[in-house]
């Protein structure tokens, strides 16, 4: 399991890096998506289980021995993904308008005022 | 762009300043990520927030006569509730749309208000659109207007041949239609971007294949990995495809904008109301009322509203972000 938190925080440092040092908006977009998916990586790990299968009660497939993993943070990170897709919906519109206006992508030409 | 002079103090100087602030910038996230790492090694040693200690085949076959007097969590309570208190055999789906039944409801709520939030900010402004018809028809009339100057400068030209004034009219009219022409020809050679064939085909190959998974997706979300939102996004690709495949006037030809906002609306209505008919019954919201007499999942048309509700929804977000697309290739 340790393995599976260490790859969450690597994603959430890697989407950092990518919405701080990145001067390209849609790269700024992308690294805003790898922290919502490190955080979905994070929270799905701790529901884990070692030997665990899928909460569902398959026919035939369960036996003596069957241990699910839990369920709660599997139904939690389907709320996140969603509400992830969401914002990447809305900020890529906002990506959109801002091309429209200033004719770039890069955040320092976008920085000044325009009439 | 505009001709702007930056004051003194915010113009940065990238050989110095820069430097530093990638600097400390590398070196605030090698912090993060070294709390992290550490972190994840304590949080790796911890034992698991549910251990698995429900007998579960016993469990299924008898679902009402667990006790909960080893349950040591949230996690253990619903896996041995679940077959006696809901009928789902997927625990997701039960804790999606049973046990959390209103913070799904919120859930819907969020697409709703990403959905109307973008459609606030890609709104071409009404005056703006008007004023680009204008400018067009304006083009319309001018080269109308060309083109019968072109005319009657060749009538001239026939009837007067020896007249110069005519003549020179001729002349310039005549390069502006060589330019007009070039125009074209130069549109016609960039014009190339035609769909191809294959991609065609593989659309026409996949779109129903997409939309059966998706349905199917949709339909067995109590009993298999899946649901609502992750079948109806399946079936939402559709718009990709048709898309990919024929292009943006065939995009607005094929699917019906008002519509497919309209029946979000409609389909969020549905899944409240079906949540509410567990309180009518007198038990909770989104609570399964027909456990005791049928024994059947009723959280299933909450699912399945759902997902009418996430297709739409995110195919009438597709639509918009691929009609943008076109007026920006268009100018």
């Amino acid at each position: 399991m340790t393995f599976n938190y260490i790859c969450a925080f690597a994603f959430i440092v890697l989407g950092l890096y990518c919405i701080v040092a990145k001067h390209n908006l849609f790269k700024i977009v992308i690294g805003m998506s790898v922290v919502d998916y490190g955080a979905n990586l994070l929270i799905v790990s701790i529901g884990a289980t070692n030997g665990g299968t899928a909460p569902i009660y398959t026919a035939g497939e369960i036996g003596a021995g069957t241990v699910f993993v839990d369920p709660i943070p599997q139904a939690l990170t389907l709320t996140s993904i969603v509400i992830g897709a969401c914002v990447t919906a809305m900020a890529l519109s906002l990506v959109i308008k801002l091309y429209q206006q200033y004719g770039t992508l890069d955040t320092r030409e976008i920085r000044r005022l325009h009439g | 762009m505009l001709n702007y002079q930056e004051p003194a103090f915010l113009t940065v100087e990238e050989n110095e300043q820069g430097a530093k602030g990638r600097l400390w910038g590398l070196l605030a996230l090698g912090t993060i990520l070294l709390f992290g790492i550490v972190c994840a090694v304590r949080l790796g040693a911890l034992a698991p927030t549910f251990d698995g200690a429900v007998d579960v085949a016993a469990l299924e076959q008898n679902p009402t006569a667990y006790t909960l007097d080893r349950a040591d969590g949230a996690a253990a309570v619903i896996v041995a509730k679940n077959l006696a208190e809901t009928a789902a055999k997927n625990i997701c789906f039960s804790v999606v749309f049973n046990f959390r039944g209103y913070d799904t409801m919120g859930e819907s709520f969020i697409l709703i208000a990403a959905l109307a939030g973008s459609l606030c900010i890609l709104r071409t402004p009404k005056k703006a659109a008007q004023k680009k018809a204008g400018e067009l028809t304006q083009k319309a009339q001018l080269q109308s207007a060309e083109a019968e100057n072109t005319a009657a400068a060749i009538r001239a030209q026939e009837q007067v041949a020896a007249a110069s004034a005519p003549a020179q009219e001729h002349g310039a009219a005549g390069e502006v239609s060589q330019e007009q022409i070039r125009k074209e020809a130069a549109e016609q050679t960039r014009r190339p971007r035609l769909r191809s064939i294959v991609v065609r085909c593989c659309a026409n190959l996949f779109l129903p294949l997409a939309i059966t998974f998706g349905g199917y997706v949709i339909l067995h979300g109590d009993s298999s990995p899946g649901g609502g939102f992750q079948g109806g996004v399946l079936v939402a690709s559709a718009v990709l495809l048709v898309f990919l495949g024929y292009g943006t006037k065939k995009l607005s030809t094929t699917f019906r904008m008002g519509f497919l906002h309209d029946s979000e609306t409609v389909a969020e209505l549905l899944y409240i109301a079906i949540g509410l008919i567990g309180v009518l019954v007198g038990l909770d919201f989104a609570w399964n009322f027909m456990i005791d007499t049928l024994s059947v999942e009723t959280a299933v048309l909450m699912n399945n509203a759902v997902g009418y509700h996430v297709m739409t929804g995110i195919g009438c977000l597709l639509i918009m972000m691929l009609g943008m697309l076109s007026t920006s290739e268009e100018e």
